[in-house]
């Protein structure tokens, strides 16, 4: 018989691979006789949507304070992008003398 | 001077900065937990960006093509990182999940799954909620949480990220199972609480 410890790993593995028919089998059976597996199974699965939502999510919310980037740290990379476009712009600029 | 028009749906890349460039930091850092690595990052997706914009179809926004570009420097760099560790760091059983279970394999009753207030569907709209979910991801040993983050937050496809983090499936199987049972206990503990159990 099945325990909840190892009702809980298949219960990760089922959203990683397919499970053998008698993991499931042994799994549903144990789920019908245990609430906090039923839950488990249950939570770990709605966790699992939400998660993968998340880069939706924190896209709408302004990210906190200690996770924005330094005005200091900003100048530079402007500086670096702006180097980095006129190499390019100057690159582009002898290739399309063949258009 | 303009530039052709095949640049003409993506904007200025000076502008990148302003308006992508805390998204993509805090993308990096929630993934690589150093400031340092992280600003790496988002400076070379930038310059990569740069280099690739005439790819740009239009079809996504800009911000979701740079995060992609930012995602394959992430991979690179967890690739890297990984093949400069000691091989035996994974083994180590402090990571385990055992002590949730009694020695018959049944939940002790101070992990015992709770039953949840909230509506997990109603999260979506709570900043809150999201920043729980990064202090508790934060708080996952860092492959756990790297190997969490590839697979349920970008969706890759468990040959690749073992391909990523050098292990077995089995192994990667275990990181997961690991990662989800830690981190829905830190949910449970600081979000979705125990109201109401405490009465009797
Ligand atoms: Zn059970």
């Amino acid at each position: 018989m099945m325990n909840c410890k190892q009702a809980a790993e298949l219960v990760s593995q089922a959203l990683d691979r397919k499970l053998s028919l008698f993991q499931r089998i042994a799994l549903w059976f144990h789920s019908r006789q245990c609430l906090l597996c039923r839950r488990y199974e249950n939570q770990t699965n709605q966790l699992a949507m939400l998660v993968a939502r998340y880069m939706e999510a924190v896209q709408s919310f302004d990210p906190p304070s200690e996770q924005r980037l330094s005005p200091e740290f900003k100048e530079q990379l402007r500086a670096q992008l702006q180097a980095a476009l006129r190499e390019e712009d100057a690159k582009t600029g002898d290739a399309q003398s063949t258009d | 001077m303009t530039g052709p028009t095949t640049k003409s749906n993506i904007s200025d890349p000076e502008t990148w900065i302003d308006q992508h460039g805390d998204y993509l930091f805090r993308f990096a850092m929630s993934r690589l937990r150093n400031e340092e690595t992280a600003q790496d990052i988002v400076q070379e997706t930038l310059l990569a960006a740069i280099r690739a914009r005439d790819n740009f179809s239009g079809k996504s926004t800009e911000r979701t093509w740079l995060t992609g570009i930012m995602k394959h420097k992430i991979v690179d760099y967890i690739r890297k990182a990984q093949r400069e560790r000691p091989a035996s760091e994974f083994e180590s059983d402090e990571q385990d999940v055992d002590f949730l279970f009694d020695q018959r394999g049944h939940w002790k009753d101070e992990f015992a799954p709770a039953e949840w207030n909230a509506n997990p569907a109603e999260l979506m709209e709570r900043k809150q909620f999201w920043e729980q979910l990064d202090r508790c991801l934060g708080k996952l040993p860092e492959r756990l949480s790297q190997a969490f983050s590839l697979r349920m937050i970008d969706g890759m496809k468990t040959e690749e990220i073992c391909k990523v983090l050098d292990v077995t499936p089995t192994n990667l199987w275990v990181m997961l199972h690991r990662s989800r049972a830690r981190l829905r206990g830190c949910l449970e503990q600081n979000w979705f609480g125990h109201e109401g159990d405490e009465g009797q």
